[in-house]
C-alpha cells in the first residue's frame, strides 16, 4: 500500500494568494461558494488533503487510467486529483473498488467498511443528482451518434503513460564514463537538447493559443451566423401572422358586409 | 379554379393573392434550402483529407453551440408560432375563411 503523504510546506497555504487557494479548492475537488472568504477556503482545502494522505496513489492511479487522462506513470497524488477533479457525471462502468472508494471519498461521501462496487456505483449515481442522470444518458447519446458518424474504429485503444523525464547524469558520470572530451560533447548536446526542447514547447504552446484563438472567432462567427437565421425565422413569423391577421379582418369584414 | 381563389361568392382578389404567396413563399424557401444542402453536402462530402477533417470540424462546432445562448430568441419564436397557430385556429369560426 502506497498512502503517499503530500507535503503541505511545499504547498505553503498559508502564503498562498487567495486566487490561487481557489484554484487549488478545484483542483482538489473541493466545491465553495464564491462568497467564501479565504479562511474557509483553507481550511476546506486542509481538509481535503487530508482525505487525499489517506487514499492509496494507485487508486487515484486507476480512476485516471480509466478515464483515460493523460499522465505519468508516476505522477504524484496532486497531479492525479487534478485530472480526475476534470470527470464530471460519468458512468462509473468498468472502475475498480478502490478507484470507486477513492472518488466516493475525495467527494466528500461516507463509504461504509463492508461495501461492494454496486453499492458505491450508486452511492456516486446519488450524489451527482438528477442533473447528473439528465447530463449523463445525454452525453452517452451524443457520444453513441458522434460515435458512430466520426470514429471509423469505436475501439478504445490500450491505455499508454506519457514517458517519464528522464534523469540526467551529472558532468563527472559523463566524463568517467566516456572521457573529457566526449563526455563534455554528450553535455553539451544534452544541453542543446533541452533548450530545442523547450523552445519547441514554447512553439507548441504558442501555436495552441492562436488555434485556440482562432477557434474562439470561428464559434462567435458560429453564433452570429445563428442569431441571424432566428432574427430572420422571427421576422417570417411576424409578417405570416400579419397576413393571417389581414386574412381573419378581411373574411370577417366580407362576411359580414 | 376554387382552391386558388375561391371565397363564398366566386373569385376573391385576396384569396388569390394569399393562396399565390403561400405556393410561392414554400416553393422558393423550399429551392433554396434544398439548394443550398445540396451544395453544402457535395463539398464536404467530397473524398478528401481536408474535407473530411473539415466535416468533423464543423460537426463539433456545431455540437458545442449552447442552446442557453439563444434561449430568448427560441422563446421569442415559440410564442410567434403559438400566436400564429391561434390565428390560424380563429379562421375556423369565420364562415368562408
Amino acid at each position: 500500500m502506497n498512502q503517499e503523504r503530500i507535503d503541505r510546506a511545499a504547498l505553503n497555504l498559508d502564503q498562498m494568494p487567495a486566487e490561487e487557494l481557489r484554484v487549488l479548492a478545484g483542483h482538489l475537488m473541493v466545491h465553495m461558494p464564491a462568497t467564501a472568504d479565504r479562511d474557509s477556503v483553507a481550511a476546506a482545502v486542509t481538509r481535503q488533503l487530508v482525505i487525499l494522505d489517506g487514499i492509496e496513489r494507485e487508486a487515484l492511479l486507476d480512476v485516471v487510467v480509466w478515464a483515460r487522462r493523460p499522465v505519468s506513470r508516476s505522477a504524484g497524488k496532486l497531479e492525479l486529483v487534478r485530472e480526475i477533479s476534470q470527470l464530471r457525471f460519468v458512468s462509473y462502468k468498468g472502475l475498480s473498488l478502490r478507484a470507486l472508494a477513492a472518488l466516493a471519498e475525495l467527494r466528500g461521501l461516507r463509504v461504509p467498511d463492508a461495501v461492494t462496487d454496486r453499492m458505491l456505483r450508486h452511492l456516486l449515481y446519488r450524489s451527482d443528482g438528477w442533473s447528473g442522470w439528465f447530463a449523463r444518458k445525454r452525453r452517452a447519446l451524443v457520444g453513441g451518434m458522434i460515435g458512430k458518424l466520426l470514429d471509423e474504429d469505436e475501439r478504445d485503444e490500450e491505455y499508454q503513460f506519457l514517458p517519464e523525464r528522464p534523469v540526467e547524469p551529472s558532468l563527472r558520470r559523463h566524463i568517467e564514463q566516456q572521457g573529457v572530451m566526449s563526455g563534455i560533447a554528450t553535455r553539451l548536446r544534452s544541453a542543446a537538447d533541452d533548450y530545442l526542447n523547450t523552445k519547441l514547447d514554447e512553439i507548441e504552446t504558442r501555436i495552441d493559443r492562436k488555434l485556440d484563438q482562432i477557434d474562439q472567432r470561428l464559434a462567435e462567427w458560429r453564433d452570429q451566423e445563428i442569431a441571424n437565421r432566428l432574427r430572420i425565422i422571427k421576422i417570417t413569423l411576424t409578417a405570416s401572422i400579419i397576413i393571417a391577421l389581414i386574412s381573419l379582418v378581411y373574411t370577417l369584414i366580407r362576411t359580414n358586409l | 379554379m376554387n382552391w386558388l381563389a375561391g371565397g363564398i361568392e366566386g373569385f376573391d382578389p385576396f384569396f388569390f393573392f394569399r393562396r399565390i404567396l403561400v405556393i410561392f413563399a414554400t416553393l422558393y424557401s423550399g429551392l433554396i434550402l434544398a439548394r443550398a444542402g445540396w451544395r453544402w453536402f457535395k463539398y464536404l462530402y467530397f473524398p478528401d483529407r481536408s474535407r473530411q477533417l473539415l466535416r468533423r470540424y464543423l460537426f463539433i462546432q456545431l455540437m458545442r453551440v449552447r442552446l442557453r445562448r439563444f434561449g430568448g430568441d427560441l422563446l421569442q419564436i415559440a410564442g410567434l408560432l403559438a400566436i400564429m397557430g391561434l390565428v390560424i385556429w380563429l379562421h375556423r369560426f369565420v364562415p368562408g375563411a
